[in-house]
């Protein structure tokens, strides 16, 4: 094997053993929702942020706290608000009538692991507010900027029912979200486990498995996952075809309002990488791309009249995309 | 009120207009007109009837044998209405006394001075008339308007002579005026006509669609039968015999790229085209629903494993390790074929 990659390869299953960990000690809390946790690792791995679409008491709070826990860094839950300022969200100055001074008063935001519960329901300016600090990992108040603390991830959700009154993100803000998940109800099985958990005793607690400077650093691993040029073609190819179908002689040309972004072919590499890293491999292979790829793709494939007409989701065009896409 | 000035000028016109030009001259044929007696021509009448197309001229002679003797001239339209630009029209200019027809001879006449007319022809003929007792000497003028408007026949002199130049004389018949009115629209004409024009364009686009249809179902032609008759994994059999020239060239890479088309195709004979676009690991699974042959299975993600670790995990394979994948492959191959 070339020394280098296997030098990588080496190096990430060191820094990977955590993983097994992690999502050991989550699965003491959580039942099921692997599919989450997994992107949410990816998301805290490469500094992405998650959108998350489902229905109320999918256990995507918890999941969040159990995450911090278990990282040991700080989390805070935001509920977003019709009457929400974004001074609430990032914070403001505040007087001092002692010295006649302006004081910073740092905002929640000021915070590893971010939920921002029901983004949708507050106006556009706090939404834009988040979106911005989600993109410069920074905040101004007053005339300071301050940095935020890595890592940075924000986790929000929007609830696909009841959407009177809301304040829909705009397709350049969604566009900002690494991942769009969508999360089911767990199965059966899943469900009389969480019942048998949830029955009188105390909920269990994780323990700290590693610390956000753990996390820092295997970043750093990620980014080294070595990626062949067959790899950044596919992926390429994944993303032109979303633009222009027909050239890779996929019929959905009449379904695709606007294909996906470039920051798509950047998130694509970038989760697929934190993919490989989470199965301890030092190399990414087209099923590490083809398994991101939905999360990456579904809210950056704006459909047409066509398709809805037709009640085509993107998540089928993404799908149809994959399915045709010659892998290398 | 127009058609009715219009008549009101024309008989005006002939009111005042037709007379003989010119008497015979009995004295000078005493044979014919009695002797030394004096012959009396007298116009009977000159008139232009309310059909403004017909002028007569009627003239009597008297005197020894020629009591009663009377030549008429006449000149008339037909149609003498609704004349219409491009319809021909007859001008007739007729002669009539009676008697036999050998009696008279009349000249044929000048042609008539024309205005927005065209002469086509004139027709000479002389007849009898039993009806009429008379013997006629007739000029017909086929004349085509041109043009909606005024247009005008001019005078014309008609010369006749007595038996064997005995005497002669002539009529000026008046000139005409008369409306040439716009062609008429002949629908009946112009329907048939764009029936026969509809007819001519389904005749053709039938025609033009039968061709297509002959064109588009005719008989693909028959693919030329090879008498190579070699089956899918003889095919896969000889491509993986020439690729080593990949490993003799040391284009590893390439070849191992070509491995995991030909591994894929030697899938696809039996699960179908769609595994060709799938990862290992999917085809992996695809083959355990399908409980495809657990042997040759695990033999095919072997192969597929290697070549997945050359192509994106950069591994550089030994030269036995080539060799041997190649041995694998062809046995599979080998192995199918005896089936």
């Amino acid at each position: 094997m070339n020394p280098e990659i296997a030098a990588i390869n080496e190096k990430v299953k060191e820094e990977s053993r955590f993983v097994d960990l992690l999502t050991g000690e989550i699965g003491k809390v959580i039942v099921g929702q692997r599919y989450m946790i997994e992107r949410l690792l990816m998301a805290i791995l490469t500094g992405g942020h998650v959108l998350i679409e489902g229905v109320p008491g999918l256990a995507k709070t918890l999941s969040v706290r159990t995450l911090a826990k278990a990282i040991k860094a700080d989390f805070q839950r935001i509920q977003f608000t019709p009457d929400l300022l974004p001074a609430d969200l990032i914070g403001t100055m505040i007087y001092n009538q002692k010295d006649g001074t302006f004081s910073p008063k740092k905002g929640p935001i000021f915070s590893n692991l971010i939920l921002a519960d029901e983004i949708n329901r507050a106006p556009a300016k706090v939404q834009s507010a988040l979106l911005e600090a989600m993109q410069e990992h920074q905040v101004t108040i007053g005339d300071t900027t301050y940095k935020l603390e890595e890592p940075f991830l924000v986790l929000a959700t929007q609830n696909p029912i009841e959407q009177e009154g809301t304040y829909p993100l705009p397709e350049a803000q969604i566009d900002r979200f690494m991942f769009k998940l969508s999360v089911t109800y767990p199965n059966k099985k899943e469900e009389r486990e969480i019942l048998e958990r949830m029955a009188g005793t105390t909920p269990k607690e994780p323990e700290t498995v590693i610390t956000p400077e753990d996390i820092v650093s295997a970043r750093e691993v990620v980014n080294q996952i070595y990626m062949d040029e067959k790899i950044k073609n596919y992926i390429l190819d994944i993303v032109f075809a979303s633009r222009q179908p027909e050239t890779y002689k996929i019929d959905a040309g009449k379904y695709i309002e606007y294909g996906a972004s470039p920051r798509a072919s950047i998130y694509l590499a970038q989760a697929a990488r934190a993919y490989a890293f989470l199965r301890h491999r030092g190399h990414v292979t087209p099923d590490d791309v083809k398994a991101v790829g939905p999360d990456i793709l579904r809210h950056r494939v704006i459909i047409t009249y066509e398709a809805e007409a037709e009640e085509l989701t993107s998540e089928d065009i993404v799908r149809k995309i994959f399915d045709e896409v010659e892998v290398p | 009120m127009k058609k009715l000035a219009v008549m009101l000028f024309v008989t005006i016109l002939a009111w005042g207009g037709m007379s003989p030009a010119r008497a015979a001259r009995p004295e000078d044929n005493p044979d014919i007109f009695g002797g030394n007696q004096p012959v009396k021509i007298h116009l009977a009448s000159n008139t232009r009837d309310k059909n403004t197309s017909y002028t007569r001229a009627r003239m009597h002679f008297s005197g020894a044998g020629l009591e009663g003797f009377e030549i008429r001239g006449e000149g008339f339209l037909t149609p003498s209405s609704n004349i219409r630009v491009g319809k021909t029209l007859k001008y007739v200019v007729q002669v009539s006394w009676k008697g036999k027809l050998g009696e008279l001879e009349v000249e044929e006449p000048d042609p008539p001075l024309l205005s927005n007319l065209r002469l086509v022809k004139v027709t000479p003929s002389n007849k009898i008339s039993p009806e009429r007792n008379r013997a006629i000497a007739e000029f017909i003028y086929y004349l085509k308007p041109m043009e909606t408007g005024k247009a005008y026949i001019g005078m014309i002199d008609a010369g006749y002579r007595l038996r064997d130049d005995s005497g002669h004389g002539s009529f000026r018949l008046k000139e005409h005026r008369f409306e040439v009115m716009p062609p008429k629209h002949n629908w009946g004409r112009i329907i048939m006509t764009f029936l026969f024009i509809v007819l001519a364009l389904a005749l053709i686009g039938g025609l033009f669609f039968l061709v297509a249809f002959l064109l588009k179902n005719r008989p693909a032609p028959q693919p030329v039968v090879e008498s190579d008759t070699t089956t899918p994994y003889e095919r896969i059999l000889g491509e993986l015999a020439s690729m080593r020239l990949f490993l003799v060239e040391g284009e590893i890479r390439d070849f191992y790229s070509k491995l995991t088309k030909l591994a894929k195709g030697f899938v696809a004979v039996t699960e179908g085209d769609d595994v060709i676009r799938l990862t290992t690991d999917e085809l992996l699974h695809r083959l355990q629903e399908r409980d495809y042959n657990p042997e040759n299975r695990d033999r095919i993600f072997s192969i597929l494993e290697m070549c997945d670790r050359v192509k994106f995990a950069g591994y550089i394979p030994t030269q036995s390790e080539n060799e041997r994948v190649l041995k694998d492959f062809d046995t599979l191959i080998r192995a199918e074929l005896k089936r």
